[in-house]
């Protein structure tokens, strides 16, 4: 204690030497935290994106091609490849998109207006498979809950559509009849363009000509914490149990996460080295400024051991000093970046996607802690073991 | 309490090469209450002899004891320990810490050996402060106190553990002729009324002659001379 208070009041009167030894550090370790807080975010962002639009990693997607819907009834459909999946603790969803007539006048049957829209008739759980966080209301309803059905808009579906409670109508074809839908939830999809989302099983329930003929989806399977092999295999195996030969079926993943992934890597590890750079020159710094100003200090320890400092004593006190200020530069350098991130991440965020930004990333903070700590005691040894050789007798002939 | 030292030797190597004997064979003996005083011409070796008196240095043959316990061969953090429990320094220069104020410089040898608790060290700062007149300059830095206001604050902090010895190289050599003498009745008296051995080492002989005993260093031996 009396040790740490010596080197405080000894720092405080040294301010510039403090100073100087801080900033270089600061320097270093910002840029040291930087990269690691950035690192962390931007892989945070690119993921919450592509799982927003592809599905949560591993998803992989297939086509689903079933001659035709009379083949295999929908419902047994949907009911087979649920058992496979989610035996294997999975989700899945199967998604066709269509182009549909929407009024969101319904009241008014003369003055009605349609205009074009897409519809995401999906049966599983897409909410699942794809991370789409709810604004409003709710997702739609199980595959088996087909009455009374009702629709799930994004948000640009909302501005054209209207909100939850709001009726539209929905015509499939030109001439096949109009129903009327309830907006039941306002989701995030990361989509710009209005979409609406439908059961499908609820959708054929109402307008059993709304899919075509040719039954021809994608499948989407998520197994959380599994290898990318083995969703391939659920998939596989799923198409095998509708029918479908295995080897005719050919899961990927969607997206671009991984060379993404990969670019950021390198880009992190080319700023790594900088920083690393950066530390070892702080810490040279630090260890140059310990032995700079030895000459200045040496009447002061020297005057220390006169007064019954013993040389670990002395020794101590400089490395004390040099870690305290590196432990304090860090404490400050992780709160600087902290607020870059709380201030700069809402703002990376396309607020189409509507996802939560990223937390600071600890490792950050713990990296930016460790490599200051040991910077400060490296550059602070040599001039310890330096301070610590002082001949109390120097006062003597000063 | 008795400083003793026996037969002190010292050498120190030339740059020439070679060697030069600074001390050969010096013997004296300070006891409580005592001011002792040791004169020499500049260079005989006083702030040598000093030095070894004062645990700052080591003998090359000789020996120190204090109350007839040899310390002169103790390890190095035994004799940093000592020197906080017994010893007391005044220096020729003043050598005050100039960031640290009067009060925090005072308090130095109280942050190293034995502890001390807060309060009681606060109190002991505050008191050695009181007995050489600068309890209301406690906040003071070291430039803006004259030089002998400066040496005062030495001798507070030469005083503040309680040594059993005071060792004073030169006290006055950088003050004026009648500063000099204020301070040297300072550190006399508060040296005795805190029951310390006070050992003066100069050159010069106002100061030798208010010592019980002065000492003259010739040749590296300590002979006596006659008292003042
Ligand atoms: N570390 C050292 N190495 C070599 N020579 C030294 C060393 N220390 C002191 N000396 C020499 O020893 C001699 C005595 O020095 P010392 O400082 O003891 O003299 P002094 O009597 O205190 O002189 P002054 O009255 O000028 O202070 C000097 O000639 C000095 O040059
Ligand atoms: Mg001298």
């Amino acid at each position: 204690m009396r040790l740490i208070r010596d080197a405080l009041r000894d720092m405080r009167a040294h301010r510039i030497r403090t100073a100087l030894g801080g900033l270089s550090l600061f320097l270093a370790l910002l840029s040291l935290a930087g990269t690691t807080v950035v690192g962390t975010v931007v892989e945070d962002l690119f993921v919450a994106r592509e799982e927003q639009l592809n599905g949560r990693v591993p998803t992989l997607a297939t086509s689903l091609d079933i001659g035709s819907v009379g083949a295999v009834p929908l419902d047994e459909l949907i009911s087979t490849i649920a058992a496979e999946i989610r035996a294997r603790d999975g989700e899945f969803a199967i998604i066709q998109e269509k182009t549909v007539q929407v009024s969101s006048t319904p009241g008014d049957e003369l003055t009605r207006e349609y205009v074009d829209g897409t519809v995401s008739l999906v049966a599983g759980r897409l909410d699942q498979v794809r991370r789409l966080p709810v604004l409003e209301g709710r997702w739609l309803d199980s595959d088996e809950h087909v009455y009374p059905g009702g629709i799930v808009v994004n948000m640009a579906g909302r501005e054209v559509y209207g909100g939850v409670g709001d009726v539209v109508l929905l015509q499939g074809s030109p001439h096949a009849t109009a129903y009327p839908q309830r907006i039941v939830g306002v989701i995030s999809d990361g989509v710009g363009g209005a979409m609406i989302y439908q059961s499908l099983s609820s959708a054929v329930h109402f307008q059993p000509h709304v899919i075509d003929a040719v039954f021809s989806s994608e499948l989407l399977v998520h197994l959380p914490g599994e290898t990318v092999r083995e969703v391939a295999g659920a998939i596989r195996d799923a198409s095998a149990a509708l029918g479908v030969p295995k080897d005719s079926v050919q899961p990927a993943v969607k997206g671009d996460l991984d060379s993404l992934l990969g670019n950021l890597a390198m880009m992190e590890l080319g700023f790594g080295v900088v920083s690393g750079v950066m530390l070892l020159v702080a810490m040279l710094g630090l260890l140059n400024i310990g032995l700079a100003t030895f000459r200045e200090r040496a009447r002061e320890l020297s005057l220390r051991r006169a007064l019954g400092a013993t040389r670990l004593r002395i020794f101590g006190l400089v490395v004390a000093g040099t870690t305290l200020l590196s432990l304090g530069v860090a404490v400050i350098a992780i709160g600087v970046s902290y607020l870059a991130v709380a201030w700069l991440t809402p703002r990376l965020i396309d607020p189409a996607s509507a996802l939560a930004p990223p937390g600071y990333p600890m490792l950050a903070a713990v990296i930016s802690l460790s490599a200051s700590f040991g910077a400060g005691l490296i550059g602070g040894l040599a001039p310890a073991v330096a301070a610590a050789r002082t001949s109390p007798t120097r006062l003597l002939r000063a | 309490m008795r400083l003793k030292a026996e037969g002190l030797a010292k050498v120190y190597p030339l740059p020439s090469g070679g060697t030069v004997d600074i001390l050969s064979d010096a013997s004296l003996t300070v006891e409580t209450g005592e001011i002792v005083a040791v004169q020499g011409a500049s260079g005989s070796g006083k702030s040598t002899l000093l030095a070894l008196l004062g645990l700052l240095d080591t003998p090359d043959a000789g020996e120190i004891s204090i109350d007839d316990a040899c310390v002169n061969r103790l390890p190095d953090n035994r004799r940093s320990d000592l020197r906080a429990k017994k010893l007391g320094f005044v220096f020729q220069n003043y050598s005050l810490l100039p960031h640290l104020s009067a009060r925090e410089n005072v308090e130095l040898p109280l942050m190293h050996g034995p502890r001390m608790a807060r309060s009681q060290a606060r109190a002991a700062v505050l008191d050695c402060l009181d007995a050489v007149g600068l309890a209301g300059r406690a906040d003071a830095r070291p430039r803006q106190l004259s030089g002998g206001e400066q040496q005062r604050v030495a001798i507070a902090r030469a005083l503040v553990r309680g040594p059993a010895v005071v060792l004073a190289d030169e006290p006055t050599g950088a003050l004026d002729t009648g500063t000099a003498d204020r301070v040297l009745d300072l550190l006399c008296s508060v040296a005795t009324e805190a029951g310390a051995a006070l050992l003066l080492v100069t050159h010069d002989p106002n100061v030798a002659r208010r010592a019980d005993r002065a000492l003259f260093l010739r040749d590296g031996v300590l002979e006596r001379t006659s008292c003042a």
